[in-house]
């Protein structure tokens, strides 16, 4: 017994020898990176930015406070440099670290779309075969450069850039649908599918040059979605926003949606959440009405084929609750309810139209149409032959919107404010 | 000899320098004598007392295996005594070795020698005492000579013979230990009596013995014997013997009254619910106990001795019908086998009679508690205890049965499973942490969330060490406390509590030596090692602990789970009296409901099946009985309206 536990441990120890794969590497020895840019290159092919928190300490000189501080906000630091490779570029970044670089914890991947205009094949099929990139990695589409967008990436509620990353894109999916979020492994299969084309949140510096400080609001119904990227009317918070999605036919970025036509692109994928959508006061033009809406079931998509040219019908089902009104016309009554769907109906129809048409005009199926119309072909071969990207734009689609009021908030009932002149 | 070499040019100071550092052998002068190397080394071992036993040995064994059978190891050690006085066979093994000692000088005396030699000083005793046979002799004298030789008296002055006439006629004499007996009995029911004048009404010619165990002696329990060697070892136990004139018997008394510690609760093993009584020092005490609670006249208990020096005893109690033979047997024989000077206590019966030494896992369970001992007797393992320590082993065991406590069954299954999957996570954190902690930070480091990575990093930055090198040392000094721990003398103990938490805290981060994390991970391994209920586990899982940190360190979680693997092959391999070690997992036998999961105490109604006990059902269809019942009363009910 003696012997034959000596033997195994012994055959552990040499196992050990033999391997040759002692690759370990001391927690502290790598530089972690959080965010990675992707640029045009000026002076080379690319150029890459990397964000990567400094793990030095606020008073430095490991004092009597000992170790157990955390790390204070925004202590990282940013490195851009034109590489033929990301790869290349991670050798050459190291050169002026101490560290190696792991990237493996990286969340976000920044494409400027100056660069993204032009493709995104150069890198997109490289980075991914590194054991580091991970399929999880979030893909965003800068507007600017990305490595001026990565210096402004420090959000202001928290230092914790990681979750802060997560965050963004979970409140977008979850809680407005005014952005998307997707990960390298959907962009990259979407970018390699015949069913759909990839979508990519947008996202840009705000420099709060929209909004101004004094004067009337305009006559014209704005809504809340009806802005890109960097155009929000704010001032304060972080410096940059999420807002709205950026359409690529092939590797190429082609246009972008605004957030009410993202919130449509979702809703015929069924995977919009919930969204306070605002619209007018049916009785009276200048007022708005905020609809709590969310999706009630998966979207109802039929494609057939008439003539020999694909036909789709999209049914939307919502329901939702009043959130807002601006008037106190009783919208709860029974009489008012059905008017308030209507319009509420048509509303959303007539956004998710124009959507449908702007993709059509841009040949883009960012709604996943082709995985219905995929149903109508026996073979992958018959299927791939036939080229469903390049038909979306002949396509004819008709939208149908379903939608119930199913609670009206707090108040089962608006009372007229009393006015002292008697007027209600 | 170093001295001799060196004197010509050393100086005189260099000389006293030298002379206090180098070894040499004491002078008479100096009145030191030394052990190291003594003047009959080697000769020692072929010495006539040992070399007649050993050129008695192979014509002996037969007879001394005889012994054994007997269950006598007492008697063995007369055999040897015997064997020593008798020199017939040595006569040529002495040659040679008078060959050998030329060099050597005197030898010692030997103490029937110097028995020798003191008798010859006091003349005017006529009675010999009985060298040469076990058989007590009818002469008083005579057996009193042999006594007090066997006992080495006066030398000894332990033992008392105490010389007195039975009802101022015959004459008798008493032997006992000091301090073993009671006196109360003695002085008050044993002296007494015999002494009176009206002892003898109706005394016949013969040997009085047998009347006076009839008649005079109101103790308990007597006993006659006519063998010394019987009787030596009995006097021993706490018995006192009488001798009596003219007898070639003696009788033996129960008298035992010798100092020990009261039942109190376990030590080692508390429960909330539950029994609080545990195991004393005392066998005879540690078998009552058992008894107490299992009142079946098929609960046997067989008294076998152990140590060939200091006769200990161990009891090994079993269910006759529940248990199976083939292990009663297995655990006799191995008992039996033991051949050592000193064996005391359960712990070096464990080492002696365990199937594989040489592994970490324990292959018997022990327990400090009465109930506990009780149920593995139920269960249809035997039970060893064994004199001199509060303890009983029971075999065969499982891997799994190391992780019941008595608590299980006495609180209600939810409870008790809750607590025995906490104890699992125990030895989970135990066993694995320190070395998952390793691979994670060193190979892994894409598994520890983003932000808790950077805090580990960050909180690196001041540590000099590499990680292996920390966790060894956190985990060392962890081992340190915890050993101190135990040694300490509990008037200093609150120093120890101090001292830990700096080592195991905020000290040893503040200074740089660790990383906060790891102290979190320190002092959960340790928690969860102290909820491994099974001490002889809990340590070999400290050690398996470190085994873990270094194949992590490796080979990262890979090193693990080789490791792991490599564990689990030998327990695999592992037996404990004929039962695989990780049945009934594996191999898998029948599953009996409390392995890892307990269903509820109803529903446990069969032995564990691995134990192959020879009644396999452990209960009835209870709650189904009294619920059938109630629906035949209502139907009988119903009837009669």
């Amino acid at each position: 017994m003696h012997k034959s536990v000596s033997i195994a441990l012994m055959c552990v120890f040499i196992i050990c020898l033999l391997t040759a794969c002692y690759d370990g590497r001391e927690i502290d020895e790598w530089a972690y990176v959080y965010t990675i840019g992707v640029d045009k290159g000026v002076s080379n092919v690319l150029r890459f930015t990397f964000q990567i928190p400094s793990l030095k300490r606020d008073g430095g000189g490991g004092g009597s406070s000992g170790g157990t501080e955390s790390q204070s906000a925004g202590h990282f630091t940013i490195i851009s440099l034109d590489a033929p490779t990301f790869h290349s570029g991670v050798d050459m970044a190291e050169t002026s670290f101490s560290r190696k670089l792991n990237y493996m914890h990286a969340n976000y991947l920044l494409i400027s779309e100056e660069l993204a205009r032009e493709g995104v094949e150069r890198f997109i099929n490289g980075m991914i075969r590194s054991r580091q990139i991970r399929h999880s990695m979030y893909i965003i589409i800068v507007r600017g450069k990305a490595s001026d967008y990565i210096e402004e990436f420090n959000p202001v509620l928290t230092g914790a850039i990681s979750k802060a990353q997560d965050g963004f894109m979970k409140i977008s999916n979850k809680d407005d649908g005014l952005t998307i979020s997707t990960n390298y492994h959907n962009f990259i299969s979407d970018l390699k599918t015949a069913y759909r084309t990839p979508v990519v949140p947008l996202t840009a510096i705000n420099d709060f040059s929209n909004y101004e400080a004094s004067g009337a609001p305009p006559e014209i119904f704005k809504s809340e979605g009806d802005y890109y990227a960097g155009e929000l009317p704010r001032s304060g918070g972080n410096k940059f926003e999420f807002f709205g999605t950026a359409l690529f036919e092939g590797d190429k970025m082609v246009g972008a949606l605004n957030g009410d036509e993202t919130r449509a692109m979702l809703m015929v994928r069924g995977e919009f959440n919930r969204g306070s959508i605002a619209m007018t006061d049916p009785k009276d033009k200048k007022l708005r009405i905020t609809i709590n809406a969310s999706q009630q079931k998966k979207p109802g998509i039929k494609a057939t084929f008439i003539e020999g040219k694909p036909v789709i019908n999209v049914k939307i089902f919502l329901e939702g609750n009043i959130q807002n009104t601006q008037s106190s016309t009783e919208y709860e009554s029974v009489k008012l309810k059905p008017v308030l769907e209507n319009a509420f109906r048509e509303y959303v129809k007539g956004i998710l139209d124009r959507t449908i048409s702007k993709c059509k005009n841009l040949n883009v199926d960012a709604f996943g149409f082709g995985e219905k119309v995929v149903m109508h072909f026996l073979t992958i071969q018959e299927w791939e032959k036939y080229n469903w990207l390049g038909r979306f734009k002949d396509t004819e689609v008709t939208t149908e919107v379903k939608f119930i009021i199913r609670r009206t908030g707090t108040m089962l009932k608006t009372n007229p404010i009393q006015h002292s002149n008697g007027e209600k | 000899m170093i001295m001799e070499r060196l004197d010509l040019p050393v100086p005189g100071l260099l000389k006293t320098i030298l002379k206090s550092v180098l070894y040499k052998e004491p002078n008479n002068e100096e009145l030191g004598f030394e052990l190291l190397e003594g003047e009959n080394e080697g000769v020692e071992q072929e010495s006539p007392q040992n070399a007649s036993g050993k050129g008695d040995q192979k014509a002996s064994t037969g007879q001394r295996d005889d012994s054994r059978q007997q269950g006598n190891a007492e008697q063995k050690r007369n055999d040897r005594q015997q064997s020593d006085t008798n020199h017939q066979g040595d006569k040529k093994m002495q040659g040679n070795i008078k060959t050998q000692r030329k060099n050597f000088r005197k030898q010692p005396l030997k103490v029937d020698e110097w028995n020798g030699n003191r008798k010859t000083e006091n003349t005017g005793n006529t009675c010999k005492p009985q060298n040469n046979s076990d058989i007590l002799s009818t002469e008083l004298c005579s057996n009193l000579e042999t006594i007090r030789q066997k006992f080495l008296i006066p030398k000894n002055q332990d033992v008392i013979t105490r010389e007195f006439k039975i009802g101022r006629k015959i004459k008798a004499f008493m032997v006992y230990v000091e301090g073993m007996i009671d006196k109360n009995t003695m002085n008050l029911a044993i002296f007494p009596h015999l002494m009176s004048k009206d002892v003898f009404e109706e005394i016949g010619e013969d040997c009085p013995v047998d009347y006076l165990m009839e008649n005079v002696l109101t103790v308990h329990n007597v006993r006659k014997t006519d063998k010394y060697s019987y009787t030596v070892m009995q006097v021993l136990n706490g018995m006192s013997a009488l001798f009596v004139e003219g007898c070639g018997e003696c009788i033996l008394m129960e008298t035992r009254g010798f100092e020990k510690r009261n039942v109190g609760k376990p030590i080692t093993e508390t429960v909330v619910k539950g029994s609080q009584e545990g195991f004393t020092e005392n066998l005879r005490t540690n078998v009552t106990l058992v008894r107490k609670i299992i009142k079946n006249e098929n609960l046997v208990t067989e008294m076998l001795p152990i140590g060939n020096t200091n006769h200990s005893n161990c009891a090994v109690m079993y269910l006759e019908g529940i248990a199976n033979t083939k292990v009663i047997q297995e655990v006799k024989k191995r008992i039996k086998k033991i051949d050592s000077d000193f064996v005391l206590g359960d712990g070096m019966v464990e080492q002696f009679i365990e199937d594989n030494p040489f592994m970490l896992f324990p292959q018997v369970i022990d327990t400090e508690r009465p109930d506990r001992t009780a149920s593995f007797i139920m269960e249809g393992q035997v039970v060893i205890i064994a004199e001199g320590a509060p303890f009983a082993l029971a075999v065969p065991v499982t891997f799994f049965r190391l992780f019941h406590t008595s608590e299980d069954s006495f609180v209600r299954w939810p409870a008790s499973n809750f607590l025995r999957y906490i104890r699992l996570l125990g030895l989970f954190c135990a066993t694995f942490l320190p070395g998952m902690y390793v691979a994670l930070t060193l190979f892994h480091t894409e598994m520890i969330p983003t932000e808790l990575l950077i805090f580990i990093a960050g909180a690196k930055e001041l540590v000099p060490f590499p990680t292996i090198l920390e966790v060894m040392m956190m985990e060392i000094s962890f081992e340190l406390i915890r050993e101190g721990g135990i040694r300490v003398p509990s008037i200093i103990g609150q120093t120890l509590g101090i001292v830990g938490a700096l080592i195991l805290g905020q000290a040893a981060v503040a200074a740089g030596l660790v990383s906060p994390l790891l102290v979190i991970v320190v002092s959960i391994t340790g928690l969860g090692s102290f909820a491994i209920p099974n001490y002889t586990l809990a340590i070999a899982v400290r050690i398996e602990r470190f085994l873990f940190i270094f194949a992590g360190a490796v080979l990262g979680f890979y090193g693990i789970s080789l490791m792991a693997m490599l564990l689990a092959y030998f327990a695999c391999s592992m037996k404990s009296f004929g039962v695989p070690f990780l049945s009934p997992v594996a191999p898998k036998t029948n599953v009996n409901p409390d392995v890892i999961y307990r269903h509820p105490i109803w529903s446990q109604k069969n032995r564990p099946d691995y134990m192959n006990a020879y009644n396999r059902k452990r209960q009835g269809n209870n709650q189904k009985l009294w619920i059938s019942e109630d629906d035949q009363d209502k139907k009988g009910k119903e009837d009669k309206t």
